[in-house]
């Protein structure tokens, strides 16, 4: 998904966003498609697949930011952050994470909640459109193209 | 009691993107939840705990983006019936589960002719 922009590519950020709910993923993209700096999302289902699809092409394209659920199956989105901050060059990249379970946030562990820059509840995303729209743009803002 | 329908989340839509796209979106949405709902007799017919888990999960988020509050948190509960492996008092939720989206789909197609 790509905004249309007179945006030099150097300013299009790379988000991989890794959502297993189809309207989700569809209220994500619509939030994406409505900022004014240029975004393309790349977008899996389940962690695993995330993983290995970063995995061979972090060379070539390094993601600028992850944002990741929490329930999903296959692997658990802490799991997936686990394994994205032991691998080498990806360790950086900011994670944010999106989840309709608050619970899961305070359950994370405090290491791994440590490494997240957003915590995001799809509550927000579902009952105010605007404000969830007001903190990605706050994010993307923090977030420098690689 | 919640409303069976909190109109917070379309208005959200309207605010950020205006009347006509958000209703349109919303639209879109709607047909997600119409399909979901269409699941539920499947998946609790077979008595397999993760078809109901699967299917409540899913209709959860796609009834919160349109504000049907009731509706998704029925479906949370019985996911986490599921969870506990009540399975038995999930299945038999179910008719109580498709009275409610019938409600919801009704009040929401009326909002989104």
């Amino acid at each position: 998904m790509t905004n249309p922009s007179a945006k030099t590519v150097d300013s299009i950020l790379h988000i991989v966003l890794i959502e297993d709910q189809d309207v989700d993923k569809i209220m994500i993209e619509q939030a994406f498609s409505m900022l004014e700096q240029p975004v393309i999302l790349h977008i899996y289902s389940d962690g695993d697949e995330a993983l290995k699809e970063i995995r061979t092409s972090a060379q070539v394209l390094k993601p600028d930011l992850i944002i990741t659920d929490l329930r999903m199956p296959n692997k658990a989105g802490q799991d997936f952050i686990r394994e994205i901050k032991e691998i080498d060059g990806l360790d950086e990249v900011p994670v944010a994470v999106l989840s309709g379970f608050t619970e899961e946030f305070v359950k994370m562990e405090p290491m791994l909640r440590h490494e997240v820059v957003a915590l995001m509840g799809k509550q927000e995303l579902y009952s105010d459109f605007p404000k969830f729209l007001g903190e990605i743009k706050r994010l993307c803002a923090q977030i420098k193209p690689h | 009691m919640t409303d069976i329908i909190s109109w917070s989340s379309i208005e959200g839509l309207e605010k950020a993107m205006g009347v006509p796209a958000a209703h349109a979106f919303a639209k879109r949405l709607l047909g997600f939840l119409e399909v979901k709902v269409a699941e539920i007799p499947a998946a609790f017919d077979g008595g397999d705990v993760d078809a109901i888990r699967s299917c409540v999960h899913k209709l959860a988020s796609n009834a919160a983006a349109l504000g049907a509050l009731q509706l998704s948190a029925a479906a949370r509960d019985i996911e986490a019936l599921c969870h506990a492996g009540k399975t038995a008092e999930a299945a038999a939720r179910k008719d109580a589960l498709s009275d409610l989206a019938a409600q919801s789909l009704e009040i929401l197609r009326a909002k989104l002719p």
